[in-house]
């Protein structure tokens, strides 16, 4: 027996969306006829609407064409563009404030991991500061990165201080090294603080991401995701990928250390100590052709959402997906003006219709 | 260009169609019925201010829809905003075009008239029941939840009697040959009508 409705995906057929669009379209049509014999319409219901008078549309369109910007169509805004713009008016001098919320997706169900927020300090000592809260006793996990490196604060009060030396720092490191930082996790942090820091993640979208800009008058989105994602992989990238974790190498063809640490002898009978450093040649050879863009990109976001502000520079959005695959996670920033309630105060929990 | 007049008159023939797909598209994202018809005013507004830029001797349909695309994305995602609730830009933008296409399907076999017509018939000819139910929701903008209250049954009785009520509207669309691939689905309807 066939269903009610037919396929939704079929664009040929009637839907139950279609039949829903041409029911209000035929009540629409038919108000002050089939509608005043059920109820007096009350007064948030639809006015009354004919195309007849002609001259109520042409006094619309004369008073938003006043109005209402002229472009309606998205531009072709360069990505790279919008990201320079994007890192130009971070670099400015003065402070942003962004609440932050972490959310963990396991199965159909969502869950609050942790929320607080995050300040960007730009000039002559750039900084970034700000804090997690760990659960709704009101402790907090302090953390924050300045010209020294990074820097937390536990509930224990401890500072601990990633130095900026190496990779660290304010400059972008290789991609290929994205996601490996254990001295960040160690401070307890559910998230690297780098994918929570703006100026960090805006330069990594550079590379090894499809980047695309929809553009409208009052607002403009960036999206990027990331090219190892399923829809975008190349197979053979991918074939490679997964016999490079086979062998036990990370797909930039290095070798894990911990991992013949920990077992303590070589692996398929291979020649070499613990801490044997085995290439992967064709894994290599890929990176350098550039079919495996990016690099490995472990632990890099898959998507990242930037959303502006009217002006087009400052960021007033920024939802970042990131990969781990048990428990993928999704850091949300979101711009305060001074004197914002936080989102808390007016969650709106009523359901659509 | 063509004439103000005759676009006028292209305009009215295309706005049943529009104001469908308008609240397809904007079902589930918004949450009130005078949003879809602002919509569907902002829409034909802009459309006449940029009248000059459409090609006369294309159909009006596909460029009133890419209008209108734009519209209920800006709508949705200020919804979206207000009661901030994480929206995939991506995901929306796929499933409205997708409806655009289902209604750019409808509207190479039908003009707006003879749908319009198709369905008050369809509707009218709906049992009592599911008549009343969808005619005080659509046409009364009245709520599941109201309805329900005022019939005496349970929201999910009177939830059902809308989601049958339009099963039996398509159903009726596609035996009167008023909707795409109508041969075919009118053909299995039957099959399921008849046990032997």
């Amino acid at each position: 027996m066939t269903s009610a409705f037919p396929d939704p995906c079929d664009p040929t057929q009637l839907d139950d969306d279609v039949v829903h669009g041409l029911m209000a379209a035929h009540a629409s049509e038919s108000v002050g006829a089939t509608i005043a014999r059920v109820e007096p319409r009350r007064t948030r219901s639809m006015p009354s609407i004919s195309m007849g008078p002609i001259a109520a549309i042409l006094l619309m369109a004369v008073t938003l064409a006043v109005l209402v910007p002229l472009a309606i169509s998205p531009s072709s805004a360069n990505a790279s563009e919008v990201i320079g713009s994007a890192e130009a008016a971070l670099a400015e001098p003065g402070s942003r404030t962004y609440e932050i919320r972490i959310t963990r997706w396991g199965g159909p169900v969502a869950s609050r991991l942790m929320q607080g927020e995050i300040t960007h300090v730009a000039g002559s000592e750039p900084r970034s500061f700000g804090y997690l809260e760990l659960d709704d006793s009101g402790k907090r996990l302090e953390f924050g990165r300045d010209a020294q490196g990074t820097w937390f604060k536990g509930p224990d009060g401890q500072v601990r201080r990633r130095t900026a030396e190496g990779s660290d720092g304010r400059e972008p490191r290789d991609p290929s090294q994205q996601g490996t930082k254990p001295a960040a996790r160690q401070a307890g942090l559910p998230v690297d603080v780098d994918w929570m820091t703006l100026d960090s993640v805006l330069p990594r979208l550079k590379k090894g991401y499809d980047l695309q800009v929809v553009e409208y008058p009052r607002w403009k989105t960036l999206i990027a995701r990331r090219q190892w994602m399923p829809n975008g992989i190349d197979p053979k990238a991918a074939a490679e990928r997964a016999e490079s974790m086979r062998q036990g190498t990370q797909p930039d063809g290095v070798a894990r250390e911990d991992r013949g640490a920990q077992a303590g002898e070589t692996r398929g009978g291979e020649a070499g100590g613990a801490n044997a450093r085995r290439p992967n040649a064709d894994m290599q050879a890929a990176m350098r052709s550039g079919l495996v863009t990016g690099g490995a990109l472990r632990g890099a976001p898959l998507r990242v959402e930037l959303e502006f502000a009217p002006d087009g520079r400052v960021i007033e959005r920024a939802r970042i997906e990131l990969d781990a695959p048990r428990a993928p996670r999704t850091i949300e920033l979101r711009l305060k003006t001074p004197g914002e309630p936080s989102a808390d105060d007016d969650v709106d929990l009523g359901t659509w219709e | 260009m063509e004439s103000p007049d005759t676009f006028d008159r292209r305009l009215a023939q295309e706005r049943f169609l529009l104001v469908g797909f308008i609240a397809a598209a904007c079902r589930g994202r918004v949450a009130s019925s005078d949003v879809v018809e602002d919509l569907v005013q902002d829409t034909l507004a802009i459309a006449w201010t940029r009248r000059s830029e459409f090609d006369a001797s294309r159909p009006l349909g596909p460029w009133l829809r890419g209008i209108a695309v734009k519209v209920v994305m800006g709508s949705v995602r200020r919804e979206a905003r207000r009661r901030r609730i994480a929206m995939d830009d991506a995901h929306e933008i796929v499933r409205i075009e997708g409806l655009a296409e289902r209604f750019a399907a409808i509207e190479d076999q039908l003009d707006g008239r003879q749908l319009a017509e198709g369905v008050r018939g369809c509707v009218q000819a709906l049992p009592p029941t599911f008549r009343e139910v969808l005619e005080r929701h659509y046409g009364g903008g009245q709520s599941i939840s109201e309805i329900a209250v005022e019939l005496g049954i349970s929201d999910d009785l009177a939830s059902k009697r809308a989601i049958r009520g339009r099963a039996l509207v398509a159903r009726c669309l596609r035996s009167k040959g008023l909707a795409p691939g109508s041969e075919e689905r009118h053909a299995a309807d039957a099959r399921d009508e008849d046990p032997s």
